[in-house]
């Protein structure tokens, strides 16, 4: 490893240190201005003054503004988040199921997508005009189709109507939670599963399909394409080994940014099918002043989102030593 | 240039006199216009009826020559941030009380709203009414333990509540609720909101099929249970199920022995309970020694939901194996209706010392995977947040064992798919929300739903502001603007019929406290603007209100005596 290599690196990571602290003062003070009462979360509502006070006091919600944002950053920095104000288990608690479960919703509707998204891409990109410009059509519909339409006319359809598969949640008894392997590789969970997915990759297919398409039109222009012709390599070897991988830069470069967006994303998908996941999370949570989970979440999917680019960054600079 | 500066000096001129000049008291000038009043309220999303009739009533004022904008809040916090709390520039203040069985009670709606201990920052005397004799009566009623003479002073508080015009009920909701009629027999609805949510009638519902586990869903995100952690009145409800309480709620919101087989009042702060023979989950004796602790732990760790009931407490103390006897700080009339019917009892031996044993800093809030051992009709086999509980029946329970096995309790994101799932019978029941006009609509048709309604003990209602400046610190003005007000309207169109006309705190529904005497003004857009001109009100050329000459408000109406 060069040292401007190395300076390069080191940058990258002092940069985003930098952003994610800012991000954290940003959430943290935008809680703040957001109206409502945090004691809501557990007092009723019509409460007297002194249990109010009782109850700031012991989160410290009674202290300056810039102490307890202070407080928020040293803890956070030794990994202690907090706890919630609603359920006073630790936040990272109740982040971590969550981050699970949508994880689980996210990874197939990323395979489909991505998988089956830019195969069908290829394949409209190669053939071109005639069907191709249908099929293209018919696929933008569906990207402009809002998730939570196609999610509640599935739910009617499927749920309903046909009375075929679950209509919320992820597991039908919740009597499967004993475990990672027990809870994600069941028939119940692949029941409860196969709607929202259905609803995500809907949603999501568009995008990357017209990714591969234009990449590969791009690539079908290519003099090596037509060498490849005059040597007379048959059409299919053509477009899967020497057209398609040239073009797939650009999909799996959506990919790295759809999976930091999805994670919180997919947040009318889980509303929709009750999914406990982790953008429900960050609504209720917000919704009803749970600055700790709301704050944890939002700083978690920060990292995640500035994890995958500046991963990003580090593949294109080995890549191309000219962006370092 | 010069006749400018002139033009601005003397203008100056003249302000400063006015300041300097101008008389100190809080007289209003002569022909001042009524200002511009802010109205409070809640957001169409939140409350869509109540909303629709607030734009209705903007209309109104407009055409006795008042101006009015809407201020939307989306929830109680919102609101409670803006209407409760300084600067107080608003007239109007609207939004909703939800009801509860324990609500039934007048004991709360008269003293929380209206009362002097609440006017403030956060409080929630939002209009700052203060009548002494008001105030006399809502702390008298709820220490008179006669019931009879406790009614007559309800009833006068109420009717004074009323024609003060402090506060106005608007409309009750009617709600809709379904519960799957091919599978469930033997099934209860509560009034006061519980509805199908109550141990009551989970305990009593019977299978018709081969169907034996109740599926119960609504709408929340569902917490970890912990007796002393009660966020919302969904987490507690599931923990009634787990644990009992000395007495409970009938279905018609009178209160009956639980858990305690009678009870005697020895003086104005003392009463003797006798309890019946029950058993823990575990199997071991359910003591007197259990209801003094669990009243000692929640005065020690309040809980919201309990808090209430704790607080008129002083002690509790084991006489006998079987008996108790309350101490009270104050004779508290809604004893039983709320503190026997609302706190848990815990087992001792499960939380005594728990925070010591447990590692905990100091709250048994904090125990992550309680120990959820009850008496309940029913036992807890699994908590999984943000999805529901599993239970089953506790078939040794001294009152009320359940007919079904078991009950699974499911969070529901959304309305749509908790509709969707009771229509396709994925669900048995709901508990608290009731179904939308369009769903009610759709449930007519379905063989499988049984329909019941349940009206309101909550309201949608007004207060207004009776502070030094605002313009309804005047009662005349106060009557005119009630006269704009179309409750009709409101119930049958904004509400396609699904709620009643309101005026007291005390809803229709709570024929026991209702005193049938109170009425508010009817919906008269010209008695409106006769009261306003009898007050010395005027209108200006554009139509504008102005106040009158010698402007000075009149607070309260004159009674007869």
């Amino acid at each position: 490893v060069g040292s401007s290599r190395l300076r390069f690196i080191l940058s990258r990571l002092a940069q985003n240190l930098v952003v994610l602290v800012v991000v954290a003062a940003i959430i943290f003070f935008g809680f703040r201005l957001i109206p409502g009462d945090p004691t809501a979360a557990f007092v009723d509502p019509l409460a007297d003054l002194e249990t109010k006070q009782m109850i700031k006091a012991r989160f410290g919600l009674d202290q300056p503004l810039w102490l307890q944002f202070s407080t928020y950053m040293r803890n956070a920095v030794a990994g202690d988040f907090g706890i919630s104000f609603a359920t006073k288990l630790p936040v990272y608690m109740e982040i971590g199921p969550r981050f699970v479960n949508t994880l689980m919703l996210v990874l197939p509707v990323m395979v489909i997508s991505y998988g089956l998204g830019s195969l069908v891409g290829f394949v409209f990109g190669y053939v071109r005009g005639g069907w191709d410009l249908y099929g293209s059509a018919f696929f933008l519909v569906l990207r402009s189709t809002p998730p939570f339409w196609v999610g509640l006319l599935l739910l009617t359809l499927f749920g309903y109507q046909l009375n075929w598969l679950p209509i919320a949640g992820m597991r039908s008894d919740l009597a499967s939670d004993d475990g990672f392997l027990a809870t994600f590789f069941s028939l119940d969970f692949a029941r409860h599963a196969i709607l929202p997915v259905m609803a995500g990759s809907i949603y999501f297919i568009g995008l990357p399909l017209l990714v591969a398409r234009s990449a590969i039109l791009q690539v079908m222009e290519e003099d090596f394409i037509d060498m490849a012709r005059a040597k007379g390599v048959p059409e299919l070897m053509i477009l899967w080994r020497h057209a398609a991988r040239n073009a797939l830069l650009p999909v799996v470069t959506q990919t790295s940014l759809f999976f930091g967006w999805a994670m919180g994303g997919l947040v009318t998908i889980e509303y929709v099918f009750s999914w406990p996941g982790l953008g429900r999370l960050l609504v209720m949570a917000t919704s009803r002043s749970d600055y700790p989970v709301a704050m944890g979440a939002l700083l978690l999917l920060s990292l995640l989102i500035m994890t995958i680019n500046l991963f990003t960054d580090f593949l294109y600079a080995s890549l191309d030593p000219r962006i370092a | 240039m010069r006749r400018v500066v002139s033009l601005v000096g003397s203008l100056i001129a003249i302000v400063l006199t006015l300041l300097v000049v101008g008389d100190p008291a809080p007289a209003i000038a002569q022909d001042r216009a009524v200002p511009e009043i802010t109205i409070i309220g809640p957001s169409q999303a939140w409350n869509r009826e109540h909303y629709e009739g607030l734009q209705l009533l903007i209309a109104k004022m407009e055409e006795v020559g008042l101006k009015a904008n809407y201020v939307a809040t989306p929830n109680w916090p919102a609101f409670v941030k803006r209407a409760g709390s300084a600067p107080w520039g608003w007239g109007i203040a609207a939004a909703n009380y939800v009801g509860r069985a324990q609500r039934l009670d007048p004991y709360e709606f008269l003293v929380t709203p209206f009362t002097e201990t609440y006017i403030g920052d956060g409080g929630t005397n939002f209009g700052a009414y203060r009548n002494p004799r008001f105030q006399e009566l809502a702390e008298k009623q709820h220490r008179t333990l006669d019931r009879e003479a406790r009614r007559r002073l309800v009833f006068e508080a109420q009717k004074i509540l009323a024609d003060d015009l402090a506060f106005m009920s608007v409309f009750h909701r009617r709600s809709v609720h379904v519960y799957n009629q091919q599978n469930w027999d033997n099934v209860t609805l509560s009034i006061g909101g519980n509805a199908f949510g109550t141990t009551r009638n989970f305990a009593s519902a019977t299978p018709k099929g081969a169907e034996r586990v109740i599926k119960v869903g609504e709408v929340i995100q569902p917490k970890p249970l912990n007796p002393f952690n009660i966020p919302s009145s969904h987490e507690y409800l599931n923990l009634r199920l787990v644990y009992d309480t000395l007495a409970d709620l009938n279905a018609a919101g009178v209160p009956e022995p639980w858990l305690a087989k009678s009870w005697t009042a020895v003086d104005d702060t003392t009463i003797d309970v006798t309890l019946r023979e029950a058993k823990w989950h575990d199997g071991k004796p359910v003591t007197a020694d259990d209801v003094a602790f669990s009243f000692a732990m929640y005065e020690k760790y309040p809980a919201a939901f309990v808090k209430a009931g704790v607080t008129p407490v002083a002690s509790v103390t084991a006489t006998a194996r079987h008996a108790v006897r309350f101490k009270l700080k104050k004779p508290f009339a809604p004893l039983v209706h709320y503190t026997f019917t609302m706190v848990p009892i815990v087992p001792q031996h499960v939380w005594d010392g728990v925070i010591e044993r447990e590692g905990l800093k100091r709250h048994p809030d904090e125990w992550l995977r309680p120990n959820l051992t009850g008496s309940g009709p029913f036992k807890v086999v699994k908590v999984v947040p943000d999805e529901g509980y599993v239970y089953t029946a506790n078939r040794d329970h001294f009152l009320m064992p359940p007919k079904a096995e078991g009950l699974v309790y499911k969070g529901f994101a959304n309305f749509e798919a908790r509709f969707l799932a009771l229509a396709s019978g994925q669900l048995d029941f709901h508990t608290f929300y009731p179904l939308s006009p369009e769903q009610e609509k759709e449930a007519r048709t379905n063989q499988r739903l049984k329909l019941v309604h349940d009206p309101e003990v909550g309201m949608s209602w007004i207060v207004f502001n009776m502070r030094d400046d605002s313009p309804f610190r005047d009662y005349a003005f106060r009557k005119a603007v009630s006269h704009l007000i179309d409750r009709r309207k409101i119930t049958q169109d904004f509400a396609w019929g699904l709620a009643d006309p309101g005026c007291s705190v005390i809803a229709p529904v709570n024929k026991e406290w209702l005193n049938p005497a109170v009425n508010c003004p009817e919906y008269n857009a010209g008695a409106a603007k006769q009261v306003l001109a009898e007050a010395g009100y005027k209108w200006d050329s554009k139509g504008r209100l102005l106040f009158p000459a010698a402007y000075k408000p009149v607070i309260y109406p004159t009674r007869k005596h």
